[in-house]
């Protein structure tokens, strides 16, 4: 599972660099997501831009990702392609994440106003 | 996996019951359903299955993921060694998806109805049928000489 930590201002940007979050990656995703959490950073954004397909047991681990990481921290998705944008809005999950379009926005956003709190 | 063609418009295959397995077949299904849309597209004359509307690959793929993965971890309680067949045909009104293994039987001799979660509680789980049951119609589902048949149509997109 090949997934890249960085810090950059109180971010801490985790990036998904496989094309697909499934049932046959879903727990090495989350064992890699939990060894990115530590610094002092208030904010995780995970960038899923190169994921072109979810099921929904890669949405179970997403949703197990963000209990992870809050509530000490905020957290944010960015970059859904519509296959995965798809599955968040038929399940209605979209609702309880702060998503962006892609990294980017999410930085600009946690540069300005306060930075959302994952849970709106 | 195995995958011998039969008629045009039709694929079958069959895997051992795992997660490896799962993607292996996703991936063969769907460059078989673009394959087909890119037929039907190009040339109406030629395509598949004498008139078939297909659903689009994401649909496809998204909903035999739903179906094996939960053949994989309850039919088969995530062990391999089962066989899991599946057959896709064309039809007029959809493509026509058949799921057969050699597990052990829905509780309750029926699928879960898929209920769909409060988003607030956080689950992570117990999506699967929820999406078939929105991205498909006609689930039929039977018990017969040991193995599991699960019978759908996915409609055009």
């Amino acid at each position: 599972m090949q997934l890249d930590c960085e810090t950059i201002g109180a971010d801490l940007v985790v990036r998904m660099r496989e094309a697909r979050l499934d049932a046959a990656g879903a727990i090495a995703f989350k064992e890699a997501f939990r060894a990115c959490l530590q610094g002092p950073a208030t904010r995780v954004i995970l960038d899923l831009s190169s994921v072109t397909f979810m099921d929904s047991s890669g949405l179970g681990a997403v949703v197990a990702v963000l209990k992870a990481a809050t509530p000490a921290r905020a957290f944010a998705l960015a970059g859904l392609t519509p296959a995965v944008a798809r599955v968040f809005k038929l399940t209605r999950m979209d609702s309880v994440f702060s998503i962006y379009p892609d990294l980017a926005a999410a930085m600009a956003e946690g540069r300005g106003a306060a930075s959302g709190d994952g849970g709106g | 996996m195995t995958g011998p063609r039969g008629r045009p418009g039709a694929l079958r295959l069959r895997i051992d019951s795992r997660a490896e397995a799962v993607r292996g077949a996703l991936a063969a299904t769907r460059a078989h359903v673009a394959a087909a849309v890119d037929n039907g597209a190009s040339d109406a004359d030629c395509r598949p299955g004498n008139g078939a509307a297909l659903p689009d690959p994401d649909t496809v793929e998204l909903l035999l993921a739903e179906l094996l993965n939960n053949v994989v971890r309850h039919a088969c309680r995530g062990r391999p060694g089962h066989s899991i067949e599946i057959a896709l045909r064309e039809r007029p009104d959809g493509l026509l998806v058949l799921i057969r293994d050699d597990g052990v039987p829905m509780p309750g001799g029926a699928p879960p109805p898929g209920r769909v979660h409060d988003p607030d509680d956080l689950p992570e789980g117990g999506f699967g049928w929820g999406l078939i049951r929105m991205l498909a119609r006609d689930i039929r589902y039977a018990r017969r000489r040991g193995r599991n048949r699960i019978a759908l149509v996915i409609p055009p997109g």
